[in-house]
């Protein structure tokens, strides 16, 4: 056999494999990634699948019961409890981290008609602030100085 | 402007002339013009150098007039953390790894010195061009030595969780792992546009790659080691987008390392090679480009939204297309002449570097599902077990291939050379998985992966007694490079028994009940204790001492805590465990009511886990054994 052709068909089963396993489905380790606002306009078919939410704790946590791993909370859209809201109700080991302003993943189910999502799963993120929070109306960058003498 | 973006400016400037230097070096043939460009990829080193310690100056010092400063330390902070935070916030990890890539220049620019002016050339070009592209991000895209209009009197300080030895060291490991693979892709780059496939840049890269390798085996490893220890949920590796990241050019990188083998002894499978380590160098600025870009948003790791994501896309469009360019270029002198068989060493490493791709290409698509799906309709995001199927069966092919390699000859095979040893190497490995069988570990897919583990093992302990019995004791010492191998593959099976046992029989007990009582879990007997309180400088404490002992008597205290750092007024849980070869036993105290006589414990066993950092230390062992030169 050429070359070539070893190496096709080597690559063909290969391929093969790979597709198979990839596009073999795992509906049920599939889960849709809604924002808040979004999960509020999504229509049943979206809401009957696994759904996966990112968002912030907003200041209204109604429990954070770490002793009876219960959580209860809202969350927003946004950092600062801006934008759509919806409530979190969470039963479960809870994570560090896991306070006002903090940026979570849930994942599990949504009733819009109670506003209420019923989290299996409950993401506090890697809390290292790479990023820095600026308050709202403020900007880091508009209050640089270029000017002012050297630092040393 | 400050000293910092003085000399940060600078750099870029002198980056870019560098770089214009070098292309018309090689164009006109000037040795006194690529002397200058020289000198330029050293001056650059050097301004970058001084941009790191004035970064550095202004963290030990608590200079809070910079951003920086202000957003990643507070005085409180001890002086180490203060130190690393060079590398914590985005910009300064851009100024870290543009100061990795430009001292790696300095070094080839040392090393190479007697090459030729187009040898040289060429891989300065890659080099410096990476350096300045950092370089400029954190000068005129997020610039790092921006000032505050006031300043405050403390800085916002560093999330205690991140406060860990482990977590300070686990950056710089990565980004050592990721740069160095710059300068292997460099001489690639350089081999390619002077129409040179020998071995040569295999050869005079191969230390490179191999350390390469083995910093960013060693990342990723305390990462997970990390995560183990400190974040409470006992397990490891959770297929997040963001340590995936750092994976994929580890699986591409040992991919290049095995390619490169037959690359310099047989000049076999030298289009992968070059593919390899394109791939290689494209995933660790994609690695980078994933973690700070915040393209990511379902990640645990995502750090918020920035400009950077363009600019990373735009590196690597351009610079993929330029190496395959000059691939195409050279198309005619790649190819792989000789007749290839499947029965022999390079065929069933080629199989395996098949089975290295699919596997990246798999974790990579269900990584960035998220993104793709977004563009067609509804965003999906992937559980954990697609990741972990493919995993298995990927690496269950790759390590039957790795049995078959030690066994198998170049060229063509005679099948009763190749069955004397794989014979008593398959009983032997039939007997080492037997052994989990009796002992009730009877799940199919591990005794699958144990059996692929053990006769990848067998083979290599066999084939290793074989040389020693023919060749003496010495040819451990004598050649390095196989014995290092060697120890490579048997570290590999350690830490994958470590991967397989505590993946598939780790048990876990969730437990209400009151202090000084007595919780049972499996063989062990855990007495809960009463309230204990401790203070430190930073934090304080409540913990709740377990005696554990098992029927042979006493066997450890474990002291799981929650802590209240001082300066802020978070709760963290600090993980109790006590590792035994068996596994571990892993205690976290959920909760605590000292009214309601309640305490909620979570008790984890995670079988053999202590083998996956043994088995990583060997594999890096192994791999620096075999970089020390003959």
């Amino acid at each position: 056999m050429k070359n070539y052709v070893k190496y096709t068909v080597a690559f063909a089963l290969v391929a093969a494999a790979l597709l198979y396993l990839v596009l073999s489905g795992f509906d049920g380790d599939k889960v849709y990634y809604l924002e808040v606002s979004e999960l509020l306009t999504a229509d049943k078919t979206e809401l009957a699948k696994g759904l996966r939410v990112a968002g912030y704790v907003t200041e209204n946590i109604a429990a954070i019961d770490r002793l009876n791993k219960v959580a209860k909370f809202e969350m927003s859209e946004s950092p600062h409890g801006e934008g759509s809201v919806i409530n979190c109700e969470y039963y479960g080991s809870i994570p560090d981290g896991l306070e006002e302003g903090a940026s979570v993943v849930v994942e599990g189910s949504f009733d819009p008609s109670q506003n209420l999502f019923t989290a299996k799963k409950l993401l506090a993120k890697c809390p290292s602030k790479y990023e820095v929070e600026v308050p709202p109306g403020e900007s880091a960058a508009a209050e640089t100085i270029s000017t002012g003498g050297n630092i040393q | 402007m400050n000293i910092g973006q003085t000399v940060q400016f600078l750099g870029v400037i002198t980056g870019i002339i560098a770089f214009a230097s070098l292309i018309y070096a090689i164009s006109i043939k000037s040795e006194s013009i690529f002397k200058l460009a020289r000198y330029l990829a050293a001056l650059q080193t050097f301004f970058i150098t001084l941009a790191v310690l004035a970064l550095l100056h202004a963290l030990v010092g608590s200079d809070f007039r910079f951003l920086y400063v202000a957003s990643y330390t507070d005085r409180s902070l001890p002086l180490v953390y203060k130190l690393s935070a060079l590398w914590a916030g985005q910009s300064g990890s851009m100024l870290f790894w543009s100061f990795l890539a430009s001292i790696c220049a300095s070094v080839e620019l040392f090393r190479l010195r007697s090459g030729s002016l187009n040898y040289q050339s060429y891989i300065l070009m890659v080099i410096v061009f990476t350096a300045t592209f950092f370089l400029f991000l954190c000068t005129a895209v997020t610039p790092l030595f921006e000032m505050l209009v006031f300043t405050p009197n403390d800085g916002r300080g560093l999330n205690p969780m991140l406060q860990n030895p482990g977590m300070m060291i686990h950056p710089p490991l990565l980004y050592i792992g990721f740069v160095g693979f710059t300068v292997t892709f460099a001489h690639a780059f350089s081999a390619l546009c002077n129409h040179d496939v020998s071995s040569v840049w295999i050869k005079r890269t191969r230390i490179w790659t191999l350390i390469t390798w083995v910093f960013l085996t060693a990342g990723i490893v305390l990462g997970a080691w990390w995560a183990y220890v400190e974040l409470g949920w006992g397990g490891y590796w959770a297929w997040d987008p963001v340590e995936n990241a750092s994976l994929f050019p580890w699986i591409t990188a040992t991919a290049f390392i095995h390619a490169a083998i037959m690359y310099e002894r047989k000049d076999k499978l030298r289009g992968w090679g070059f593919f390899l380590i394109l791939i290689t160098f494209e995933l660790t600025i994609f690695g980078t480009f994933l973690t700070r870009s915040g393209i990511m948003t379902d990640s645990v790791h995502s750090f918020g939204e920035s400009p950077l994501g363009m600019y990373f896309i735009f590196f690597i469009v351009l610079t993929e297309a330029a190496f395959l360019i000059i691939v195409f270029k050279n198309r005619g002198i790649l190819e792989d002449k000789a007749d290839f068989n499947f029965t022999s060493k390079e065929g069933v490493f080629f199989v395996g570097l098949l089975c290295f791709a699919a596997l990246t290409i798999a974790l990579i698509f269900y990584t960035m599902l998220p993104v793709f799906s977004e563009l067609f309709g509804s965003k999906i995001s992937m559980g954990q077990r697609p990741y972990n199927v493919v995993s298995v069966v990927f690496f269950t092919v790759i390590f039957f291939m790795a049995s078959f390699a030690p066994a198998l000859t170049y060229g063509e095979t005679k099948s009763s050379q190749f069955l004397k040893t794989y014979i008593p190497a398959f009983i032997l490995a039939v007997l080492i998985t037997a052994f989990p069988i009796i002992l009730g570990f009877t799940k199919a897919e591990s005794v699958v992966l144990t059996f692929a583990t053990s006769i990848m093992l067998s083979v290599f302990l066999i084939t290793l007694v074989k040389s020693v019995y023919k060749a003496g004791i010495g040819i451990l010492l004598k050649n390095k490079r196989y014995a290092g191998a060697v120890i490579v593959h048997i570290g590999l099976a350690i830490l994958s028994y470590g991967v397989i046992y505590s993946a598939f029989y780790n048990t876990e007990l969730e437990k209400n009940t009151s202090f000084s009582s007595v919780v049972n879990f499996g063989r062990y007997s855990v007495s809960v204790g009463e309230l204990m309180q401790e203070n430190t400088a930073n934090y304080s404490s409540d913990y709740i001492p377990l005696y554990v002992e098992t029927e042979g008597g006493f066997l450890t205290n474990l002291y799981p805590e929650i802590r209240m750092y001082n300066n802020n007024d978070h709760v963290y849980g600090e993980v109790a465990y006590y590792s035994l070869p068996r596994g571990d036993i892993y205690a976290i105290l959920q909760g605590f009511d000292t009214k309601e006589n309640l305490v909620s414990l979570k008790l984890i066993f995670q079988p053999l886990i202590i083998w996956i950092w043994v088995g990583s230390i060997m594999m890096c062992l192994g791999a620096i054994y075999a970089a020390i030169k003959r």
